[in-house]
């Protein structure tokens, strides 16, 4: 199962062996900056998304094989398939996924659709077990419900301070939960196709 | 940067012995599937979605001649949560021991829940950093969110009945709903 989103990746890729491209690919993850400067920020439909650094896999005593080289690794959630997802990552922060992706092994650049929608596939671990928080919903559907709650919570207190009642109470409803809230609380929209 | 607002991000990679991956290959598909072996955790509400993966190979679907071996299966856990980690870990070995040794009892080294402590040595020892991390509901934990989900169901009825009633009656409408999902706002 994915989860809260349509679907997942967790792609583990072999970081090349050259000198010096670990500590090249970490400075570049440190120049993505924080979650809403990075790619996955600029794909709709991401829940979430994370690059994080594997100098080394383990032993059996917890002991660096070095000798395994070293992996990125790639996750992230979304309202997409696969391969929207990847499309859309890389038309729209193709020069974010190159500073690190290409680091990697035989990653072919965002340049090349195809060949990194196969790269991911190659490179992609499936979950085998998820546990999700709460059902699956789009990325959208979450920020309303959060906005309404934020709304509600507000008219509430006002309400009650002010003594609202009759048309100035339903006028003041009206405004805070707006047309695209009443009768479902939710908007669609807001991922990429698939 | 392991943390976007109130979501947090881990990375957990722990060798397993064959025989293990073995069994979590055979045992994941229905567990995956009955939601009486998630109810705890997701009643634990902090946890917006984990997944637990195996990688043998590198990489991982390619094909037997392209691909290349790693030494040991390896358990690949990642969870996107809120609180802290080690309030996270706690809850695990506290409330759903028995699930912690289903998923990590033949990984090497692993400890048990039954001594927190330990247990949590063990995950912070096996846990990689997180240099980039996204969140796109930042303000909002596990908790907020599904709460949130349901007071949007309710309020869609609310709404409905809203749009038919005087004003007089949107007062108390209102009040009822106010009352009974307080809650939840």
């Amino acid at each position: 199962m994915s989860g809260i989103g349509a679907a997942s990746l967790t792609v583990v890729a072999p970081v090349r062996a050259d000198a010096g491209a670990s500590e090249a690919l970490l400075a570049a993850l440190e120049r993505l900056g924080d979650g809403d400067a990075g790619p996955f920020a600029r794909v709709p439909g991401t829940h979430f998304g994370r690059f994080a650094f594997i100098p080394a896999l383990t032993g059996t005593r917890g002991e660096a094989l070095e000798s395994e080289g070293s992996f990125l690794l790639m996750c992230a959630d979304f309202d997409s398939t696969q391969a929207a997802w990847t499309a859309a990552l890389c038309e729209r922060a193709g020069d974010q996924v190159d500073s690190v992706m290409g680091f990697c092994d035989g990653f072919p650049g965002s340049g090349d659709l195809a060949g990194v929608a196969n790269y991911f596939l190659a490179h992609n671990v499936p979950p085998g077990f998820t546990v999700a928080g709460y059902r699956r919903i789009r990325v959208e559907e979450v920020r309303e419900a959060l906005r309404l709650q934020r709304a509600l919570g507000e008219l509430a207190v006002r309400a009650q301070a002010e003594g609202l009642s009759g048309v100035d109470l339903r006028d003041a409803w009206r405004e805070a939960v707006g047309r695209g809230a009443v009768g479902g609380g939710a908007v669609g929209g807001g991922a990429v196709g698939g | 940067m392991d943390r976007h607002g109130r979501a947090q991000a881990v990375v957990v990679i722990s060798p397993v012995r064959r025989w293990w991956a073995l069994w979590l290959r055979i045992s994941w598909p229905p567990a995956d599937l009955n939601p009486l072996l998630k109810r705890t955790l997701v009643r634990l509400a902090f946890i917006h979605v984990a997944h637990w993966a195996l990688v043998d190979k590198v990489p991982a679907r390619g094909s037997r001649s392209g691909a290349r071996r790693l030494p040991h299966p390896y358990l690949l856990f990642q969870s996107n949560f809120n609180d802290d980690l080690a309030a996270y870990i706690d809850a695990f070995a506290l409330i759903v021991p028995w699930r912690m040794r289903l998923m990590w009892h033949g990984a090497y080294g692993f400890p048990g829940p039954a001594v927190v402590d330990r247990f949590l040595q063990y995950v912070l020892s096996n846990a990689t950093p997180v240099q980039h991390y996204y969140c796109a509901y930042p303000d909002g934990s596990s908790r907020m969110i599904g709460q949130a989900l349901e007071l949007s169901e309710r309020h869609a009825t609310f709404a409905r009945l809203a749009d038919g009633v005087g004003d007089a009656e949107f007062t108390d409408a209102w009040d009822r709903f106010v009352e009974e999902n307080q809650l939840l706002l």
